[in-house]
């Protein structure tokens, strides 16, 4: 297991700068000249000369990879650079808003695995039934309704009609700032962007949870725990439940790229101070330091989700073991 | 559609007549199926059936900037600029789709032929595409897609092909299984025997009897890139103005949630009705090509 760990590990390491490479390059062959963010206060243009000097002063007329060497070497030394918009430190910037992404995705994960397992499970045991053929078009919807139009309808009933619920922010400037107060501030600015959010991972995981179930209902260990005359509820519950999430703890890591990038969408519409909205805002103002900033981050976080949730395959099936 | 070597009976016209059949009785997949057709056609016939031009800005028909309500002149009205909403939905159908099955076309063909080198010949080529497409699969895949896009000059064949970039993998793996399971078969060992050369045994061999789950995939796909299209004009990073998008439609009509809906309420509902179709039309055909139910 830990030969196993330590392979992975380095495999990630490599990733990474693979995946920073490619987006150095990428973000290096746009058009564009980045000199054209400087202008002198007082003239307000740059004379040729005065641009080659800056030009050689920030390093941009190196070869593209003796950048990118310097990038990574200040980036590992914790020196991401600063931010062209803000002018603040790009680490400052991006793990400010890393709790607030992952407290919703959090959220939008927790609110999808405590609905999809139940109605996947109650949809495989009546299988072909009314709730069966309900949920699989409610299913069928979930995956194919846009969130962002998603989020749309619910900003349009829930805040523009009823009035209910906030659809911007995280915190409103009339609430207090004592504890519980301010808590259910927050609670109440969760709860439409966590629904979009995990609106998608519900639908296609009471899919892949019914199809676990029907699986694991045809085991001959089914049979012989039926034969052996223990009551149904119990079965499907203990016999049957538990081994069908075995396939579903791999899944919770493999869709974490895609909440991530859901978080992308859901950020971005209900301006939710996370990661994913600053690097939404950051792609369209072409700000490159807080660009790759997020990517490393972004990365860092899905890959450490799929790894974590291979380590959690073996821990919940003793059968898989690793070497 | 083929089945078996050659030699064999080719029972075509049975197999297609036997998957209609049994496509048939999944009700909501022919339903799905019919509205794609008509919606392709809509979107074929393009600007012979606007009737306006999507991109005509006339300001006169919104006093005030405000959008005009829908009416006898425009269907389903105008927005601030005064172009008319349906026009603008069928440019839009036209773009999506486009996107969709051209994106889906070139993961198709990365896919498909990564897929069938290492199914085929296996050993280090087959490690190294698997090894890539795990890596593909465990990246943040849209926002890659986003960076990648904003970066590029901004056109249409920059987010297909950025979109097709990174969905090959599914295709791929399906296409090597497939190739792992069909070479361990007689009439392969057949072929091997009879000295056919390579890349008959993959194009006229193995390809045409990996076609039924590569259709089921590529169906399921189409949705897939569309999404991301939409996604991706929504934010700004996909489609540049003045060109619609549906995506792009709902994002310009952001500041009208309250007080224009037909800005943005029947842009998400063809998004949506449009890849609930794929999606039922794939599950579908998955259903009625299953080999499996077929033996029973």
């Amino acid at each position: 297991m830990a030969r196993y760990l330590a392979g992975r590990l380095a495999f990630c390491v490599v990733l990474l700068l693979v995946i920073s490479w490619a987006a150095f390059f990428v973000m290096h062959l746009a058009p564009g000249d980045p000199l054209a963010m400087y202008v002198d206060p007082e003239k307000g243009f740059l004379t040729p000369d005065e641009k080659d000097i800056l030009r050689h002063n920030l390093g941009l007329d190196r070869p593209l990879v003796v950048q990118y060497t310097y990038w990574l070497g200040n980036c590992l030394q914790g020196d991401w650079g600063y931010s062209l918009r803000s002018r603040l430190p790009v680490m400052e910037e991006v793990l400010d808003r890393l709790p607030n992404t992952l407290l919703l995705s959090g959220i939008a994960l927790v609110v999808a695995v405590t609905l999809a397992l139940p109605i996947g499970t109650i949809t495989a045991v009546r299988r072909y039934g009314v709730i069966d053929y309900g949920c699989t078009i409610a299913a069928f919807a979930g995956i194919s309704i846009p969130s962002f139009f998603f989020a749309m309808l619910v900003v349009w009933l829930f805040s523009v009609k009823l009035g209910w619920l906030p659809s911007t922010g995280m915190h409103s400037f009339a609430a207090g700032a004592s504890g519980a107060e301010a808590l259910w501030d927050v609670v109440r600015h969760l709860i439409l962007p966590a629904a979009v959010l995990s609106l998608r991972e519900v639908a296609s995981w009471t899919r892949y949870q019914r199809s676990s179930v029907l699986d694991v209902l045809n085991q001959d260990y089914m049979r012989t725990a039926r034969a052996k005359g223990l009551r149904e509820t119990r079965l499907i519950v203990r016999h049957g439940v538990r081994n069908a999430l075995i396939p579903m703890v791999t899944l919770a890591g493999l869709s974490l790229p895609e909440l991530v990038g859901g978080s992308f969408v859901v950020e971005t519409i209900f301006a939710w101070p996370g990661m994913g909205r600053l690097g939404v805002l950051a792609i369209q103002s072409r700000d490159f330091p807080i660009v790759m900033g997020v990517t490393m981050v972004t990365s860092t976080v899905v890959l450490a989700g799929n790894l974590l949730a291979d380590i959690l395959y073996a821990w919940v099936d003793p059968r898989i073991h690793y070497d | 559609m083929r089945i078996g070597a050659r030699g064999k009976k080719e029972p075509s016209q049975g197999q297609l007549a036997r998957t209609w059949r049994s496509f048939r009785r999944h009700k909501l997949a022919v339903a799905s199926l019919v509205f794609l057709v008509v919606l392709v056609t809509i979107a074929a016939l393009g600007s012979r059936i606007m009737p306006c031009d999507p991109l005509k800005i006339d300001l006169k028909a919104v006093p005030g900037g405000k959008p005009a309500a829908p009416g006898a002149a425009h269907w389903l009205g105008t927005d601030e600029m005064g172009r008319d909403v349906f026009s603008r939905l069928i440019s839009g159908a036209r773009v999506s789709l486009m996107v969709g099955l051209v994106a889906t076309g070139l993961s198709l063909v990365f896919g498909v032929t990564l897929g069938a080198v290492a199914g085929f010949f296996g050993g280090l080529a087959s490690s190294l595409i698997m090894r890539t497409a795990d890596i593909f699969l465990s990246l943040p895949r849209f926002f890659l897609i986003m960076v990648v896009n904003a970066y590029l000059t901004p056109s249409v064949y920059n987010i297909m092909a950025v979109i097709g970039l990174f969905s090959w993998m599914g295709v791929a793996r399906l296409v090597r299984g497939e190739f792992l399971r069909l070479k361990e078969q007689e009439f392969i060992t057949a072929t091997k025997a009879l000295g056919v050369p390579t890349g008959r045994v993959i194009l006229r061999h193995l390809l045409p009897n990996s076609v039924a789950p590569i259709i089921v995939a590529a169906t399921l796909q189409i949705p897939y890139a569309i999404l991301t299209e939409s996604s991706l004009s929504f934010l700004g990073l996909g489609i540049a103005p003045p060109l619609a998008s549906w995506g792009s439609m709902l994002n310009l009509a952001k500041p009208y949630i309250a007080t224009a809906w037909w800005l943005w309420v029947p842009a998400g509902v063809l998004i949506s009705l449009t890849v609930f179709a794929f999606n039922f039309v794939g599950d579908g055909l998955r259903d009625a090509l299953d080999p499996l139910q077929h033996r029973r």
